[in-house]
């Protein structure tokens, strides 16, 4: 059973843009897929879609084993438990510290205030910022940033990884070490599903690349084994 | 901003207060009108069995809730009573009574008086029918009337109350936008996001609602006290505090409560569509 599952999905915007075509992909437990694609590709649409921000047009979605188009908007809060989202400008809020930032994921879904305290110290730890847990967000630096927003991705232990140009605003170091730290995540069975049009990354990876062209898949290019 | 809310909210409440308190009085003062209202039946000279045939024929009438004999003499006792001393100059005509005995008939409901007075004006031995004709159909427009205007009134005011607690909390919404969509993203439920902001609403509220009743409260007891030391009207008096004040400020603050909460709903509709 594939965790991720599309068939035959549009996506037609009430102006009228076809964000995304026909779309049949199929994505299972633990894999690192990158989506890759030009602005206005599709790509923010394709993230959309799975987190059922919105709704597609036509076809069918299934994301670890629910039906999104016959989900019930007062169920939708449960899918989403599922994925954790991690964003290129980072949205971590800027009036709390790096603790309450994690700490506020594990609130949102009614974990018990004594569990919560331990949770968010191991992902602080997973991440390499257990000594920055009282700063605040704007006394880091950018991939600091990004490792907080990561902490709190993956703090609920969801399977999958939505992460949205995770490096766009990050220096090619620092885009490295994000990526490292996803590689890490993924190697303890989480999905990554990450979009990105970072050439140099797309270039040397061995991972799934699936490559968006207005609103079609181009290409779906398997996990490929380096050969020395 | 919540200063100016809560006191502009505890202005339409209060408005809306005193508009409940008007119409409640107005009620009672339609009930007991309506209550009072009697049918003045003037005799041609009858003996009793004519007398016996009339009451009859009246009484057998549904309509009719009670029939009263008044003789002429009675009649001319209380008309001079009711002018005081000046009553003292119509003595002389005990001898010489010109008034006729009557029957005082009351209805079973005040929007039958001129049915039921039409039909006995019509007997033989009725002289004529009496009634407030020029003030129970008036009065009874005017309180339908008042109740119907009061009603859109305070409509209106809840309508711009709610308004007003919605704009005071979009401004809080709007600051922690950025929060709220993340809560969504994450998993949170509408419940868990709309509940501090349902709290924060009906406290803006309750405490508009309290200010108002305060002032109701007060203003009430003054008015009532006014009323009673210098209007002296017959069946216009005012309900008593006691008897109004209780039910009416608990309403107040029910409906203020209803406002807030209805207002921090409102506030938060569009972001939580995410």
């Amino acid at each position: 059973m594939h965790l991720i599952f599309f068939q035959n999905v549009s996506k037609i915007y009430p102006n009228g843009v076809h964000a995304l075509q026909n779309v049949d992909l199929q994505i299972n437990n633990g894999e690192f897929v990158l989506i890759i694609g030009e602005s206005g590709a599709g790509k923010s649409t394709f993230n959309k879609l799975i987190t059922r921000e919105e709704k597609a047009t036509s076809g069918e979605i299934i994301v670890n084993n629910i039906n999104l188009s016959t989900l019930k908007e007062r169920k939708i809060h449960l899918l989403r438990r599922s994925i954790g989202m991690v964003f290129q400008e980072f949205r971590l809020i800027s009036k709390m510290t790096v603790y309450e930032n994690v700490s506020f994921a594990q609130e949102s879904i009614g974990v018990q205030r004594d569990l919560i305290r331990n949770n968010v110290h191991q992902a602080l730890e997973s991440v390499g910022l257990s000594s920055k847990a009282n700063r605040f967000p704007h006394e880091l630096s950018g991939g600091e940033q990004q490792r907080v927003a990561i902490a709190r991705a993956i703090v609920n232990d969801p399977k999958i990884i939505l992460a949205d140009e995770p490096t766009g605003n990050l220096d090619m170091k620092t885009a490295s070490e994000i990526m490292n730290l996803f590689e890490e995540i993924n190697k303890k069975g989480t999905t990554i599903i990450m979009t990105t049009h970072n050439k140099e990354f797309i270039e040397r990876t061995t991972k799934r690349i699936i490559l968006i062209d207005n609103g079609s898949i181009l290409r779906d290019l398997k996990e490929k084994v380096l050969t020395s | 901003m919540t200063v100016t809310s809560v006191s502009s909210l505890a202005f339409m409440l209060f408005l809306v207060g005193v508009t409940l308190l008007l119409l409640m009085n107005l009620n009672h003062i339609t009930n007991k009108v309506e209550n009072n209202v009697e049918i003045q039946v003037y005799l041609k000279d009858t003996n009793s069995t004519e007398l016996k045939t009339l009451w009859k024929t009246i009484e057998s009438n549904e309509k009719v809730s009670s029939i009263d004999f008044v003789s002429k003499n009675e009649g001319l006792q209380s008309f001079m009573k009711n002018l005081g001393d000046e009553g003292a100059a119509f003595q002389t005509l005990k001898n010489d009574n010109p008034l006729n005995d009557k029957l005082v008939v009351k209805t079973e409901q005040p929007q039958d008086v001129s049915l039921v007075a039409n039909k006995i004006e019509k007997l033989a031995q009725v002289d004529k029918v009496e009634y407030a004709k020029n003030v129970v159909a008036p009065l009874l427009m005017s309180t339908k009337l008042a109740r119907f205007l009061g009603g859109i009134f305070i409509i209106c005011l809840t309508l711009i109350s709610g308004h007003l607690v919605s704009n005071t909390l979009k401004i809080t919404v709007l600051a922690r936008k950025q929060e709220i969509q993340m809560r969504k993203l994450i998993g949170a439920t509408n419940y868990f996001i709309r509940f501090p902001f349902i709290v924060e609403g009906s406290f803006i509220g309750l405490l508009g609602a309290l200010i108002a009743v305060v002032f109701i409260g007060i203003g009430y007891y003054f008015v009532y006290s006014y009323f009673n030391k210098y209007v002296n009207l017959a069946f216009v008096e005012l309900i008593h505090p006691y008897q109004l004040l209780p039910i009416s400020c608990l309403l107040l603050l029910v409906f203020g409560a209803f406002i807030g909460i209805w207002g921090a709903n409102s506030s938060l509709r569009r972001i939580l569509k995410i």
